[in-house]
């Protein structure tokens, strides 16, 4: 199953953030960790997580460093900031509340079918 | 026999052309495109088919450049916008179409900056300077007529054409910043034939050192 283009999008910020939470990480291992997360079926085009983690640092949720990775090349980690574990926990709300509204809504749907 | 380190500068350079990527985000898409190429090699795929598909998988150079080019908002956003399409002018070829609606829109562009610089000069001849309103207008009219021209026809063909053309912001900024420079130059021109030595000569010097530039013969660091 391939997830629309628009949930994919809508999704990527709390996704991200979500994954910041468990600790200091680089656009790399964010990607294979969604990929990990969804048994491969949320495919992201790669290069689209950066612009999505510069957007998220300019409204300062997160922070990044520069640092020598284990291979011996820089690599730029991420970090949630206190304002980014508030907006974590606002969208973990807003995204429970569209899942469970949703589900009300299709247990209503199958009962009339 | 492929070059990893090559076939990586190559689609960076790539990447810098399109001129709306900073230096340090490059630095974070190689380092991304290493370790999905190392990822892939060390389950048993050769060097070159993992570069090639690690490539895919970052997104091909113009849907990275419009997704970069969309990062950021208001003053912060316009001032990061004229900041690298400075930058890019030197580095980046563009299509033949694409030149030609910057140059209409700078002719244009030109003519519009000229019209209001020439006005600009006749009050503040006037009111300060103390020149006769006959003397001023005299040489408003020297000038504005081709100022009129320059606008009209620049900006009609230009804006039609803007229509057709891949980059409409790049060809509008391209023109503009060039145009908007040279604008008090325009404006205390003396004589029309500056008007055009004016519009010409830096517009010419401007291809010239883009074309240099694009085949390699010279090099801009980053602003």
């Amino acid at each position: 199953m391939k997830i629309s283009r628009e949930l994919v999008a809508a999704s990527a910020s709390p996704m991200v953030l979500s994954i910041l939470a468990r600790g200091e990480s680089y656009g790399y291992a964010i990607i294979q960790r969604v990929r990990e997360l969804s048994g491969g079926k949320m495919e992201w085009t790669d290069g689209m997580l950066y612009p999505v983690l510069h957007r998220l640092e300019r409204r300062k949720l997160i922070r990044s460093r520069w640092a020598t990775s284990e291979t011996g090349r820089k690599r730029k980690y991420y970090r949630l900031t206190r304002k980014g574990v508030n907006a974590l926990q606002r969208s973990q709300s807003e995204w429970g509340l569209v899942t469970s509204t949703l589900s009300k809504v299709w247990e209503d749907a199958q009962c009339l079918t | 026999m492929f070059d990893l380190n090559e076939a990586v500068a190559e689609w960076r350079r790539k990447l810098q052309r399109e001129g709306m990527i900073e230096t340090e985000d490059l630095d974070e898409l190689e380092s991304h495109l290493h370790d999905e190429v190392e990822r892939l090699a060390r389950s048993g795929t050769p060097e070159e088919e993992a570069f090639h598909i690690a490539v895919r998988r970052l997104g091909d150079t113009h849907e990275l450049t419009r997704e970069f080019s969309k990062i950021g908002c208001g003053k912060s956003r316009l001032t990061e916008l004229v900041k690298r399409e400075v930058q890019a002018m030197g580095t980046t070829n563009d299509s033949r179409g694409n030149l030609l609606t910057t140059l209409l829109l700078f002719i244009g562009f030109s003519g519009l900056f000229g019209l209001l610089g020439a006005t600009a000069w006749v009050m503040v001849s006037v009111k300060l300077v103390g020149l006769s309103w006959q003397d001023a207008m005299q040489h408003f009219l020297s000038l504005g007529w081709l100022f009129l021209i320059y606008a009209v026809v620049g900006l009609g063909l230009g804006m039609k054409r803007l229509r057709r053309v891949e980059r409409k912001r790049r060809c509008v900024l391209r023109s503009l910043i060039p145009a908007f420079l040279l604008c008090p130059a325009f404006a205390i021109a003396p004589v029309s034939y500056m008007v055009i030595a004016g519009v010409v000569i830096p517009f010419c010097m401007y291809v010239a050192v883009r074309s240099a530039i694009g085949r390699g013969e010279l090099h801009f660091r980053s602003i």
